[in-house]
């Protein structure tokens, strides 16, 4: 009993650094923005107690509820798509072929490269009139779109970049593919298995539970989309005219940037903390509804019986 | 038990590390100059002049050393205060100086100015009311920069033109026949100045006589006849040459502003608001151009409009949590009464102080002439300076986005602007 007291008093002592730094660093300003949600401030006047002014004007901004439907449009569309394409090519990269590990290099690259100078590059890509994805279509008679100025497109431009950078997800199939034992796979083939079916039957049941994780983690990423979004309203919208801006008809407004723009270009740092709040909430829930709904998958990994 | 003490030990170890790298670093209780941080906007070239001005602050004086920084972006500054690391000075713009004065984020000048002697008289009177609430005095303009109308008078020549237009109808017309396209019904060359995008809703709109505020400056008025008149315009040319055709040139346009391929240099656009900054980077990338500069047309039934054009300025302006005030204010007289001379120009700015008004480099300068004579028309115009100046213009712009696509009419669009605008301070 002595002991095991000893061990535990050590082991919350050798814990205690990492403590400390959650609860500095993590849970204090986690409740500090909790609590700046009900009052009014800015980066030099005292917090001024407002109660729930903060959430009142914000349920009632058109602009809140345009950046988060951008928001949840994005997240539900670009997550299955990712999750599909890395999912995809991990089966392709598994399987033995000379320049695998080429092939494994050229698809992880574009996760390796800085965000804001690839999104500049895509800015470029996507120019109606010299870009290169305009030039390719025009080669198959196909007149391309004006992607970041057109509010029918930008938020598909959004998901080409999305879609460009799914190494890492990628390498994380992989792995999880390595996992699913052979034996499966020539079983089905001696039973007249095809390819698809064994992806369909074997491989995808087995790494079911990673691709759920995954897909948790890719949906929790996309409703904190900032950078590209940010980067392309100020590159090509105009210098100054992209203060606030969220794009041809608030089009690509994501909810982390108008949460941004709230706190530190209309300096309305209390309803920026309250959006915040939101976030969360909302990202818990769909969280836990997905977790739900795959829990069947999740309890068994090896595919279940 | 010496396991225990150990463990102790070494945690608190730790932590002291911890705590002595998160405190702040650099006070000025060393020895030598004070440090005073300046923050500008300049990027590229422009930069270089800052540090020269900085760098003529350090050599006038021995009390202080001003160190610059370029950050364009100026959430920065924001984001800096809110970390209580903000710079001493700032460079801003005056809509900038009021709404963070508004926000308590800038310190009041007015006894810092009687306190070193700057008589706010030596510079424009229009320029300091503009960087002031009231009597306060929240910035010092080192800068003013209005708009005018450059023209490439080769396109208008060849489409037997010999003189560019005075009102936005003759514009217009020329415009259509200069406007040209290529087999596709893509634009090569565009003849309405849609382009910078900035200028479209300012003197694209005081060009009929529009106004987005009231004379007290405070009052919003959105829903003008000005607005409305500028915004069909602008939509009947595009409909005319293709809505998908004219934004997608605009697209590519704006992406290469400024730059060696910017479409005004490179014989694209025959009409362009823009500022005397142009001049410089023309003689850089285009020196054969032939072109010209005349006033913003107005309109027929407006005909004193021409010559209206935004008025903004640029100023020094000192963080409220400025640690070295007295140093700050020092290097802002510097700055703004003599270092700025080689800051305008490199950047083609107009000067606010009124000695360097009579500067002989300073008006050597090629088109400051022009720029001159329309400050003397005095029909610059100032955007609201409100609180909310940024949602107003981000709200302005959204306005304009539904009508280029089609989404809204320019009533429907000025009509929800209204509604909307009702919430900003």
């Amino acid at each position: 009993m002595r002991t095991r007291l000893n061990n535990n008093r050590n082991g919350f002592l050798f814990a205690l650094p990492w403590i400390i730094g959650f609860l500095v660093f993590s849970a204090y300003p986690l409740f500090s923005s909790l609590y700046y949600s009900f009052t009014q401030f800015n980066p030099v006047s005292p917090a001024k107690w407002v109660g729930l002014q903060n959430y009142r004007l914000m349920f009632q901004d058109p602009l809140f509820y345009k950046s988060l439907q951008n928001t949840f449009i994005y997240a539900l569309v670009s997550t299955p798509l990712n999750l599909g394409i890395a999912l995809c090519l991990a089966a392709l990269i598994n399987k033995k072929f000379r320049g695998r590990g080429v092939a494994r290099t050229i698809f992880f690259l574009p996760s390796v490269i800085p965000m804001v100078a690839s999104t500049m590059v895509w800015i470029w890509m996507f120019d109606p009139t010299y870009g290169l994805l305009n030039n390719t279509l025009s080669k198959f008679g196909i007149h391309g779109p004006a992607w970041l100025t057109d509010p029918h497109y930008t938020k598909a431009a959004l998901l080409i970049i999305g879609a460009w950078c799914t190494g890492t997800t990628m390498l994380i199939c992989i792995a999880a593919l390595q996992d699913v034992p052979n034996s499966y796979y020539e079983s089905a083939e001696i039973d007249g298995a095809n390819a698809f079916v064994r992806f369909m039957k074997i491989t995808l049941p087995c790494v079911a539970h990673v691709v759920v994780y995954q897909g948790i983690l890719n949906l929790i990423n996309a409703f904190q989309y900032f950078t590209q979004v940010n980067v392309i309203l100020t590159a090509s919208a105009g210098g100054a005219n992209a203060v606030g801006s969220g794009g041809p008809e608030n089009s690509i407004l994501m909810y982390p940037l108008y949460l941004f723009y709230n706190a530190f270009t209309f300096m309305d740092m209390g309803r920026s903390c309250a959006m915040a709040w939101v976030l969360f909430i909302l990202v818990g829930l769909l969280t836990i509804l997905v977790l739900k709904i795959n829990k069947r998958t999740l309890s068994n990994g090896m595919g279940g019986e | 038990m010496r396991k225990c003490f150990a463990v102790l030990a070494a945690i608190l170890v730790m932590a002291t590390t911890f705590l002595s790298a998160c405190s702040q670093s650099g006070s000025d209780t060393e020895e030598g100059p004070k440090k005073i941080v300046y923050w500008y906007t300049s990027t590229g070239d422009e930069a270089k002049s800052q540090e020269k001005a900085i760098a003529g602050f350090n050599a006038s004086q021995s009390n202080y050393k001003a160190e610059g920084l370029s950050v364009p972006d100026k959430q920065k500054f924001i984001v800096a205060m809110a970390s209580d690391d903000s710079p001493d000075v700032v460079s801003l713009l005056d809509s900038e100086v009021i709404s963070y004065q508004a926000q308590g984020m800038l310190e009041n000048l007015n006894s810092y100015i009687q306190k070193n002697s700057l008589n706010t008289k030596d510079f424009s009177e229009m320029a300091v009311k503009s960087n002031s609430v009231g009597n306060d005095v929240y910035g010092i303009p080192y800068s003013v920069n209005i708009i005018e109308m450059y023209y490439n008078k080769a396109i208008l020549k060849a489409h037997g033109y010999t003189e560019p237009p005075k009102t936005m109808e003759e514009l217009y017309d020329m415009a259509i026949a200069c406007t040209q396209t290529d087999g596709k019904g893509n634009i090569t060359v565009l003849g309405y100045p849609l382009f910078p995008l900035a200028a479209v809703p300012l003197e694209g709109v005081y060009a009929f006589g529009g106004r987005w505020a009231a004379q007290d400056g405070k009052t919003l008025t959105p829903n003008n006849q000005g607005a409305l008149a500028s915004m069909k315009m602008n939509l009947q040319y595009r409909q005319k040459f293709g809505m998908r055709n004219v934004q997608a040139f605009v697209s590519t346009a704006n992406t290469n502003r400024y730059t060696p391929q910017d479409a005004f240099f490179a014989g694209r656009e025959v009409f362009r608001f823009d500022g005397l900054w142009l001049t410089p980077m023309i003689q850089k990338y285009k020196p054969d151009l032939d072109y010209a500069i005349t006033y913003i047309p107005g309109t027929k039934a407006n005909p004193d409009a021409r010559g209206s054009s935004r008025l903004e300025t640029s100023s020094v302006a000192m963080s409220k949590v400025s640690k070295n005030k007295d140093g700050a204010f020092a290097f802002m007289k510097y700055y703004a009464t003599k270092g700025v001379k080689g800051v305008l120009l490199a950047t083609g700015g107009l000067p606010t102080y009124e000695a360097l008004s009579q500067d002989k480099d300073i008006l050597a300068q090629k088109d400051i002439g022009t720029f001159l004579d329309a400050m003397k028309l005095n029909k610059g115009v100032q955007f609201p300076p409100i609180q909310d100046a940024s949602k107003y213009k981000s709200m302005i712009n959204s306005a304009y986005d539904y009508v280029y696509n089609g989404s809204k009419t320019p009533e429907k669009a000025l009509s929800d602007l209204e509604r909307d605008s009702k919430s900003l301070k």
